[in-house]
């Protein structure tokens, strides 16, 4: 059904587009009380609250609130926002943030070193959503009105902490004398971004539309979009039309047949980034036939990882180890090979193939996301040509997790196939979450026990707060022990296909903040 | 009469108890668990067993349906792992939209189609019998999902004569706010007299009404032909017409009225097939009710809305079953025995 559903898009789509090619008209600036109108297909908030926010909500909230400071992965650096500098002990463990000074709450509250320590402090009570990348913190102590200090329990990168897309806004504790998790959810905001809530309308199209914070510590000065509304549209080619028509300006992302078919239209930009998100084939380390060593590596160089690419039609790049470029750790020294040829002799020698037993496999994934499909029938192709049959089972993630992480090993899958992000712009999360050894099993999908792997995980933390060209190379020793054992086949990074009205200017795309697009930095023109 | 309508009722209860004990059984057995769909993705194990332990998901299946049938007696069908709101506030919000919809939809087939089959059957053998058996056919056989796209890419992107999607225009907010009624706009707009708001409204029913009327268009007139030729053949209306009574007399009212009976059971099965239609049409046109709700309750495995959904549906279908029942008994006192 979704099959034909997405030909039948194709088809509408590229009817649609055959007429409208052309060049875009002539940027002029835009009238004063422009409009900036992100067309995304689920329902926008699905939790208010700024401490427990883990969801599709970030691209909102992320307009309403700000971070202590701002992660920029085309520098590299950790950029200020409502902190302006900071510094850590030489050992890591105290870190000191002079907080941008005269900026205040949209409640008309300051925004100083004890707001913000409230805030905070709520943030890691409330131990929800993404909440645990406190974890290292001790105590926040507000020294002074513009100086805030945080002890911690063991050394961490608390800068790249504090720019985390979630759990890490600084609001207003103070902006009810009642319940404050009752009142964002009524549709509340209390931060100090450049925009305030205007409406919010549940269940409708235009669900929530913002308009601009009057007071915002960055001004007004130049030409800004005025409102920001958040429209509902589930149907691709609804949004396409939308978008198009001038009804619509960002689209996060569109399929790859649409976006090819909409480069060159008129009206419309296209613009594709690499993002944090790559596509993992976690191999079962632990039971089944994938825990020879070597019917590991046979199978991760039997997989065509350009074929891969290739097929799914700039939907993703290559990868090349875990870490996917623009983060720490990130090497090109470990590269996902083909060897058909070798992959064929590795079977035999484990007693597999001609003469040998057959080798069937069982690999589980997402039901209804058409990239993973496409990958999967990339998969069975590449390992029936080895001799392998590869199963793929297509379930519901809650089902495909909840048989991953049983305790009973039988219900374990051969290969688990899933996307992985991280919450800020670090690569630990890979590690710790997927490769540290847990009992019973989380996210470490592969099963894979390590010791001496569990003790550099268990240390990244730390070095990565006090000597980054250390943690750098760790990084990069890790993946290539995750390469050696072949724990896990890296299929490729997600490609970010976003579709803009051409009359946006100024889009530069962050992969840090997942979709958010910050809208105050646009330029609208006419 | 009564007990007629007493053993029918009974039936429609017993078919709505039906429905609720397969859906509750079948969405126990969905391998799954439905505290990762409320508490996300990368929820932590402790997370997860307070979610658990806040909807009841930790407790035995029997004490789960216990206290689900205790709800659905006290209105209360849990709360959406999705929305985060209560299921019954969600299908109040989602409902009226879809029935003003459907509704309308199915009115305008019973208004064109009727009259349809009865222009076939009266001019039977003729152009004007086969373009309307065509216009049928191609009604009932295209596929919906198509035919909402195809609308949109005619009626918007080609033509510009009518809006992509949505409910009205919302710019008119600013200009003339409207205030909810029902929360149907169309509705709300016609009651509070808010004509701009109306005329948009009424202009954004226009494809949606289309893509979700075609089929029962097509299908209202195709048995309406049938029954009508197959009675026009029947004695009485040789008879009749031998008695000098008019063509129009003959049709409206000799030969249709007993066709009318497969007519109105037909119309109670398309009203099932209008709405889950609506299903595709209101994603298509971002319409914001029962269908779309069901989309994205089935999407995040919501089963307190999946079940909500399933059990809505299928009173709906069993109450107009039932009214339709009753009015063929009306119609046709045979029908009683």
């Amino acid at each position: 059904m979704r099959t034909v559903q997405r030909l039948v898009a194709v088809i509408a789509a590229a009817s649609l587009l055959a007429a409208c090619s052309g060049k875009a008209p002539d940027s002029k600036p835009a009238p004063t009380n422009a409009t900036f109108t992100y067309i995304n297909n689920l329902d926008v908030m699905t939790s208010w609250d700024p401490a427990t926010s883990y969801s599709n909500e970030g691209i909102a909230t992320n307009n309403l609130y700000e971070q202590l400071t701002r992660s920029d992965p085309k520098t590299n650096k950790v950029e200020p926002l409502l902190a302006t500098k900071w510094v850590a002990s030489p050992d890591g463990l105290t870190w000191t943030f002079t907080l941008r000074d005269k900026v205040k709450f949209t409640t008309g509250n300051p925004m100083d070193a004890a707001a913000v320590k409230a805030a905070l402090d709520r943030t890691i009570e409330l131990a929800g959503g993404g909440a645990y990348i406190w974890d290292p913190v001790k105590t926040i102590t507000a020294k002074d009105p513009a100086t805030l200090v945080f002890d911690l329990k063991y050394a961490a990168p608390l800068d790249l902490i504090a720019s985390s897309a979630y759990a890490a806004f600084i609001y207003d504790t103070k902006a009810v004398t009642g319940d404050l998790a009752k009142w964002f959810e009524a549709g509340h905001a209390a931060g100090t971004g450049a925009y305030v809530v205007d409406s919010w309308k549940k269940g409708t199209e235009n669900e929530l539309t913002l308009k601009a914070n009057k007071d915002y510590w960055g001004g007004w000065s130049g030409v800004h979009y005025q409102s920001v509304v958040f429209k509902v549209v589930p149907q691709e080619t609804t949004a396409v039309q939308m978008l198009q028509s001038g009804q619509g300006s960002f689209m996060p992302a569109v399929s790859s047949t649409v976006f090819a078919s909409l480069k060159g239209a008129k009206g419309v930009t296209t613009e594709e980034a690499p993002s944090f998100q790559n596509m993992l084939a976690m191999l079962n380390t632990a039971s089944g036939p994938l825990a020879d060593v070597n019917v590991r590596k046979a199978v991760a160089e039997a997989i065509d990882y350009d074929g891969i690419i290739t097929t799914v039609q700039g939907g993703m790049v290559k990868g090349t180890g875990v870490v996917p470029p623009g983060l720490l750790g990130y090497t090109t020294e470990v590269q996902p090979t083909t060897n058909a040829a070798d992959a064929t002799k590795l079977l035999t020698a484990a007693g597999y193939g001609p003469g040998g037993k057959k080798l069937s496999l069982v690999l589980t994934y997402a039901a209804g996301d058409p990239v993973q499909e496409t990958v999967v029938t990339v998969m069975k192709a590449n390992l029936a040509s080895v001799g392998v049959d590869l199963q793929g089972k297509a379930l519901a993630w809650e089902t495909q997790w909840d048989l991953g992480k049983s305790t009973d090993a039988s219900k374990h899958q051969d290969i688990f196939l899933f996307y992985w992000y991280p919450d800020y712009a670090d690569p630990y999360s890979w590690f710790i979450n997927l490769f540290r050894s847990a009992t019973p099993p989380y996210f470490n999908l592969s099963y894979w026990d390590d010791k001496a792997a569990d003790t550099t995980i268990d240390g990244l933390q730390a070095v990565t707060a006090t000597d980054r060209p250390k943690a750098e190379q760790q990084y990069v020793e890790l993946q290539k022990a995750i390469s050696d054992q072949a724990v896990t086949a890296v299929l490729g990074v997600i490609n970010y296909q976003r579709a803009l009205a051409s009359t946006v200017q100024g889009y530069v795309d962050n992969p840090s903040y997942g979709n958010v697009v910050f809208v105050y930095q646009l330029t609208p023109t006419a | 009469m009564s007990r007629y309508v007493a053993s029918r009722v009974a039936q429609a209860f017993g078919v709505v108890l039906g429905v609720i004990v397969l859906t509750f059984v079948i969405a126990r057995l969905i391998p799954g668990d439905p505290a990762v769909a409320y508490a996300g993705p990368r929820a932590s194990a402790e997370e997860l067993a307070a979610v658990r332990e806040q909807f009841g998901l930790d407790q035995p299946l029997w004490q789960q349906f216990v206290t689900y049938i205790t709800g659905i007696v006290h209105g209360d069908l849990g709360i959406s792992l999705h929305t985060k709101q209560p299921v019954t506030s969600d299908l109040i919000q989602v409902l009226p939209t879809t029935l003003v919809l459907v509704g309308i939809a199915l009115v305008f087939a019973a208004l064109i189609g009727i009259p349809l089959g009865l222009a076939a059957a009266r001019s039977q053998g003729t152009l004007g019998d086969l373009a309307a058996k065509v216009i049928s056919i191609l009604m009932v056989s295209m596929p919906v999902f198509w035919l909402a796209i195809l609308l949109q890419i005619v009626f918007f992107s080609r033509l510009g004569w009518l809006p992509v999607a949505g409910q009205y225009d919302t710019a008119l907010d600013s200009t003339s706010p409207l205030y909810s009624v029902i929360g149907v706009p169309v509705v709300d707009a016609l009651l509070t007299g808010n004509w701009p708001v109306f005329a948009s409204a009424a202009t954004h029913l226009v494809l949606p009404v289309i893509a979700i009327a075609a089929y029962p268009i097509g299908a209202v007139a195709m048995v309406t032909r049938g029954a009508l030729l197959e009675n026009l053949g029947d004695e009485h209306i040789r008879m009749v017409r031998a008695l000098g009574f008019s063509e129009l007399s003959v049709f409206g009212r000799f030969a249709l009225r007993p066709a009318l009976n497969p007519i109105v059971s037909l119309i109670a099965l398309v009203f099932a097939y209008a709405l889950t239609n609506s299903f595709i049409v209101e994603s298509v046109f971002n319409w914001p009710g029962l269908g779309s709700y069901a989309v994205k309750a089935i999407q995040t495995l919501d089963i307190p809305a999946i079940l909500g959904v399933t059990l809505v549906v299928a009173l709906l279908y069993v109450l107009l079953n039932l009214i339709v029942d009753l009015v063929q008994a009306i119609i046709d006192p045979r029908v009683r025995a």
